[in-house]
């Protein structure tokens, strides 16, 4: 990371003061958009992205943090002006069915429109872009930066990408007319319209769905269960390729009927194909009182999504453990043989197994 | 109403003894009640400040509601069903405070600062309330019974009874029994004082009452065990395999699935199969050395470290642990390999380190974050050095603070900053490994961050610190990146200005967005609040009280910091504190018959300069590293000096104060409490930190001259005492 540090301008410090000097144009900052799907409202106006659809009056953010009410026009401050950049594995994201063994530029600026207790990028997801040290680095900037770096594949992440939804899709744009992928690392907690306009530019997502009950959403995440389901759908119907990343929290979600429910759910709804990541908590931000997720039931929960259907299921967070492998679904054997970040061996021919000849799903090249 | 005609109201013996009883129950009430908030909660200075803040307000308050009743209306009888009441409350507080806390929370969460002030508010009311009420009809009806205001005696007797609670706690019940366990002796001890009382006074009804209430609660209470019931619902999910409490704090074991779970006041230490933590703990600082012989691990030698240190071929692992409780319980329950070349020692880390003569080539501490002055005692210059005394040659210590992941805060920079400077202050090179943790390596050598190419070299079986999972180049990467990030003229912390737990602090707060400076100014508003609006008496037993907490815990930090945290030394520097407040009230009493304000503004001078003095007597204790004995027996002293001056203080105060005993006596405890209270936050989490101990004690010494100067210009312009 240090090479990208290097290549860019040095990370500046804004402090809130910065929003008093108002540019002589409609805009609180350099680093701000007209924020796409709003409307107006009697009290100011009413952002339509995710589904807290938000009420904003004159002066004020939306609960991301990031939209905010500049005489009654929806202005995104999170535009051009990343406060975490580095160079990651892919398989971090985690994302095992894409691209496997290389290495992805991951920024994310500040902001988020969930509240997880659990979040392990609080720092950053739980403040606004006001408050951050950022670079700045707008969209034509950012996928020269990515390219510099050598990357093919740019990961909008760490916070979350739909609270700067303005700076990935135009990023994700120039991106795609550079030949560059585009990654989406999300809780997918938004509305279909901006999702759809979203997709036409994003290759590859991990949609983090965090359980399957929307009270447990509801306290634990401050958000609601159907609209990630609905994003679930959406994607894989606009053909982006889609992982879902299941963080199994002792207590909350670690309800084996639950999780045999979202299994059966997923299945339903065509989505067996696509890997499903079991991860490990660790105690995190405010949930702190909690012991990590025992690898049994890990192991557990594996065991029940591939009964109900789903193809390839991996455990995360554990090191050592042989649910990292991708085997295939009809022989059994071993595709792609893992360790960390590293790819041990790889037994795909064409996108299909070297063995019996079954097709692997995922983007391989 | 005829069994009254027989009541006689001035049962001497009884009512001394039920004061007493009511210092011995509040004292270790107290001090269980604190022990589980600070379990359930959060045990850093301001949650602890904020809890006592609250018991002595609500106690005050107590004491102050005490006022309403009328003089005459104040009967033994009052006295005998408060004693009733409290004997249940402290058992009723502590189990409403492990049932509600995943019901009224998110469970398994930390709680935040405001929730923390006003669960703990609400749930100390009714027991506090009492306890403060109680001790106005005592002041009141002994006052009556003896025709003289005996606010003074109540006081000293209330001292007395806590300090043997506090002595009986600390010697005998916490060894003996379990919280709830301990909580149902207080209940006894509570009943049987009043079915005494209420024997002397001839209040046979309420007796016999008092006798039916100790054969129920004998069935309900006593043969439940609450201790197992009230953790069920802390750990839900779990199975819980040990629960004990220790002088260290509570140490709970679990069970989920195949992995046992370990936590130490409430918060979740290590589990089994943590291979990522154990590993990063271990091998960052060992692959340093080329061969390793000497290891010194500080802490946290349970969780599977151990085993990793002995793939290496080494000739002697020292493991220090504070809390044999911990060693004890834990081994059956954990895998500790059992071989000689690994020897457990129970001490203080800083005492060993003081003491051996051992040299060693890597010293591990996987001591927790600097949350508290007594863990900061572990990231300071000072204790730096007395590691480098007992390194080899190019050998290396490893220390570590909360990952900052992909980006870090500002809070983070400066936490991390002091760790760095303090660090560069002692040794030649000092490296940070970015991972689960920001891993603070320092050595007088070239050190290298290379690991995963290291550990290949030298072949070192590992699972997750290796190529596979640690990039050394992005690795490389992410330090520098951080490490542009860090100020390295950030302040270095010491062992008497321990900056580093302020900013800890300061991170904490943030999670909640809670600006640190904001509660300073609260506080400081209540100080001058309570400065410009009490009488001059009040104002001098509130200044007292305010520097009595201040002392007794910057003595006990002293103490701490030079030999050690010694629970028992703990315990009975804080008798003996009580001890000394007991004998000034007794004394001043006794002895010292005539008194005017002129005696009570002269000893406010004493408590002044008493404590300019005692920053220099410590910094001379710590550089002229005395013997143990001699500097445990000097602190004792001035611990017990300014109790004594304090106590003094309290007797020449109940008797300058004009008016009613009632008033009297509440205004004047509520007065020593809230004072004890605010000294105890302000201090503790701020003038500490950011002066240092030596501008501390003049600005705490100078507040006692600023408040001669108050009340003298106040009498000048006429206010009346």
């Amino acid at each position: 990371m240090g090479g990208v540090a290097a290549g860019l301008c040095t990370p500046k410090v804004f402090a809130l003061n910065d929003l008093k000097f108002k540019l002589p144009s409609d805009k609180p900052w350099k680093w701000s958009v007209e924020a796409k799907f709003y409307g107006e409202h009697v009290l100011g106006v009413e952002c339509q992205l995710c589904p807290m659809y938000c009420i904003i009056k004159p002066g004020k953010s939306g609960d991301c943090r990031t939209r905010k009410n500049f005489d009654n026009k929806l202005i995104s401050i999170a535009y051009g002006n990343p406060c975490a950049i580095h160079i990651d594995p892919v398989e971090k994201k985690p994302l095992y069915h894409f691209l496997p063994g290389k290495k992805i530029f991951s920024i994310a600026t500040a902001g988020c429109n969930l509240r997880c207790m659990n979040c392990q990028n609080w720092t950053i997801s739980q403040v606004s872009p006001e408050t951050t040290r950022n670079y700045d680095l707008m969209p034509v900037k950012t996928v020269e930066e990515c390219l510099n770096n050598k990357c093919n594949l740019i990961a909008y992440t760490y916070s979350e990408p739909i609270a700067f939804y303005e700076y990935t899709y135009d990023t994700s744009k120039i991106a795609h007319s550079h030949g560059v992928r585009n990654v989406m690392v999300s809780a997918g907690f938004i509305n279909e319209k901006p999702l759809r306009a979203l997709c036409k530019y994003i290759d590859a997502a991990n949609i983090d769905l965090k359980s399957f009950d929307n009270d447990i959403y509801m306290k634990l995440n401050g958000g609601t269960l159907q609209p990630v389901l609905d994003t679930l759908k959406i994607m894989k119907e606009e053909g982006v390729w889609l992982e879902i990343t299941n963080l199994i929290i002792p207590t909350w979600t670690d309800d084996m009927d639950m999780i045999k429910r979202m299994c059966e759910w997923l299945c339903k709804n065509g989505l067996e194909d696509n890997p499903l990541h079991f991860s490990r908590f660790h105690p995190m931000y405010k949930l702190t009182q909690l012991p990590p997720t025992p690898v049994k039931s890990l192991i557990k929960a594996r065991e029940i999504a591939l009964k109900a259907g789903m193809k390839y299921v991996y455990i995360g967070n554990v090191p050592g453990s042989d649910a990292q492998n991708t085997l295939c679904p009809e022989c059994k054997k071993i595709i792609i043989e893992r360790k960390g970040y590293r790819i041990l061996q790889n037994n795909l021919d064409s996108g299909s197994c070297k063995f019996c000849g079954s097709k692997i799903s995922g983007v391989w090249s | 109403m005829i069994y009254l005609l027989k009541i006689h109201e001035k049962p001497r013996l009884g009512l001394v003894i039920a004061v007493v009883i009511l210092g011995i129950s509040s004292i270790i009430t107290q001090i269980i009640i604190l022990r589980e908030f600070l379990n359930i909660f959060y045990g850093n200075e301001l949650v602890m400040g904020v809890i006592l803040a609250n018991w002595m307000l609500l106690t005050g308050l107590g004491a102050f509601i005490g006022k309403l009743w009328k003089y005459r209306g104040v009967k033994v009888f009052n006295i005998l069903v408060f004693q009733v009441l409290i004997a249940f409350l402290p058992l009723l507080t502590v189990f409403l405070l492990n049932y509600l806390k995943n019901i009224v929370f998110t469970s398994g969460s930390m709680i935040n600062m405001i929730e923390i002030f006003y669960a703990s508010f609400v749930l100390l009311i009714p027991y506090c309330l009492a306890s403060g009420l109680l001790f106005t009809f005592f002041s009141v009806i002994i006052s009556r019974n003896e025709n003289r205001n005996s606010i003074s005696k109540v006081y000293s007797l209330d001292a007395i009874g806590s300090i043997l609670g506090g002595l009986g706690f600390n010697f005998i019940i916490l060894f003996v029994f379990s919280t709830f366990q301990s909580l149902k002796v207080i209940l006894l001890i509570n009943l049987v004082a009043a079915f005494v009382l209420a024997n002397y006074t001839g209040y046979t009804r309420f007796k016999y009452i008092v006798l039916g209430i100790m054969i129920i609660a004998g069935v309900l209470v006593f043969r439940v065990d609450m201790d197992t019931l009230a953790k069920s619902f802390l750990f839900p999910g779990q199975e819980i395999l040990v629960n004990k409490e220790t002088p260290y704090g509570n140490i709970v074991i679990t069970r989920s699935g195949d992995q046992n779970n370990f936590y130490e006041h409430g918060v979740p230490i290590f589990s089994s199969d943590n291979i990522m933590s154990k590993e990063e703990d271990v091998h960052y600082a060992m692959i340093q050395q080329e061969s390793p012989q000497n290891i010194l691990l500080i802490s946290g030698g349970l969780s599977g470290t151990i085993a990793e240190i002995l793939k290496y071929p080494v000739g002697l692992i020292d493991y220090v642990e504070l809390n044999p409780w911990l060693i004890n319980i834990s081994k059956d329950y954990c895998n500790v390999p059992d071989t000689s070349t690994v020897n457990i020692i129970i001490s203080d880390a800083r005492i060993f380190v003081k003491s051996t003569e051992k040299k060693y080539d890597v010293i591990i501490s996987n001591l927790a974050e600097p949350t508290t002055i007594q863990l900061n005692r572990y990231y300071t210059q000072e204790f730096f050095q007395e590691l480098k005394r007992i390194l080899n040659d190019g050998a290396v210590i490893s220390v570590s603070l909360p990952s900052t992941l992909n980006y870090i805060s500002e809070e983070e920079i400066k936490l991390n900053s002091i760790l760095l400077s303090t660090l560069k202050s002692v040794f030649n090179n000092v490296l940070l490994i970015p991972g689960g943790k920001n891993y603070f390596l320092a050595s007088d050598s070239i050190l290298n961050i290379n690991i995963s190419k290291l550990i290949n070299e030298r072949n070192v079986a590992t699972e997750y610190v290796n190529e596979y999972y640690i990039d050394d180049a992005l690795v490389r990467d992410r330090s520098e990146e951080i490490l542009s990030h860090l100020d390295n003229t950030a302040k270095v912390n010491r062992d008497f200005v321990p900056v580093s737990s302020f900013s800890h602090l300061q991170l904490w707060l943030s999670y909640f967005h809670i600006n640190i400076w904001l509660i300073a100014v609260l506080l400081i508003f209540l100080l001058l609040l309570f400065l410009f609006t009490l009488n001059p008496v009040n104002l001098g037993m509130f200044t007292a009280g305010f520097t009595a907490s201040s002392m007794e815990f910057l003595l006990i930090i002293a103490f701490q910091i030079m030999h050690g945290y010694i629970y028992k030394y703990t315990g009975v520097l804080i008798t003996l504190f009580m001890a000394g407040l007991a004998a000034g009230a007794i004394i001043g009493q006794g002895v010292i018959r005539k008194i005017n304000i002129k005696t009570y503004l002269i000893n406010q001078a004493g408590i002044g300069l008493f404590v300019i003095i005692v920053p220099f007597l410590l910094i001379v204790l710590a550089k002229y590293n005395l013997h143990r004995v001699l500097t445990e027996s000097v602190i004792i002293l001035l611990a017990m000096i300014i109790g004594f001056l304090v106590g003094l203080q309290f007797n020449f105060a109940s008797r300058l104060q004009k008016g009613e005993v009632k008033k009297v006596a509440a205004s004047l405890y509520s007065a020593d409490l809230f004072g004890s209270a605010l000294g105890a936050l302000i201090v503790a989490v701020f003038l500490l930190p950011l002066l240092g101990i030596i501008k501390l004690s003049l600005i705490i010494g100078s507040l006692n001259f600023l408040v001669i100067l108050i009340i003298f210009v106040r009498r000048k312009i006429g206010t009346k005492i």
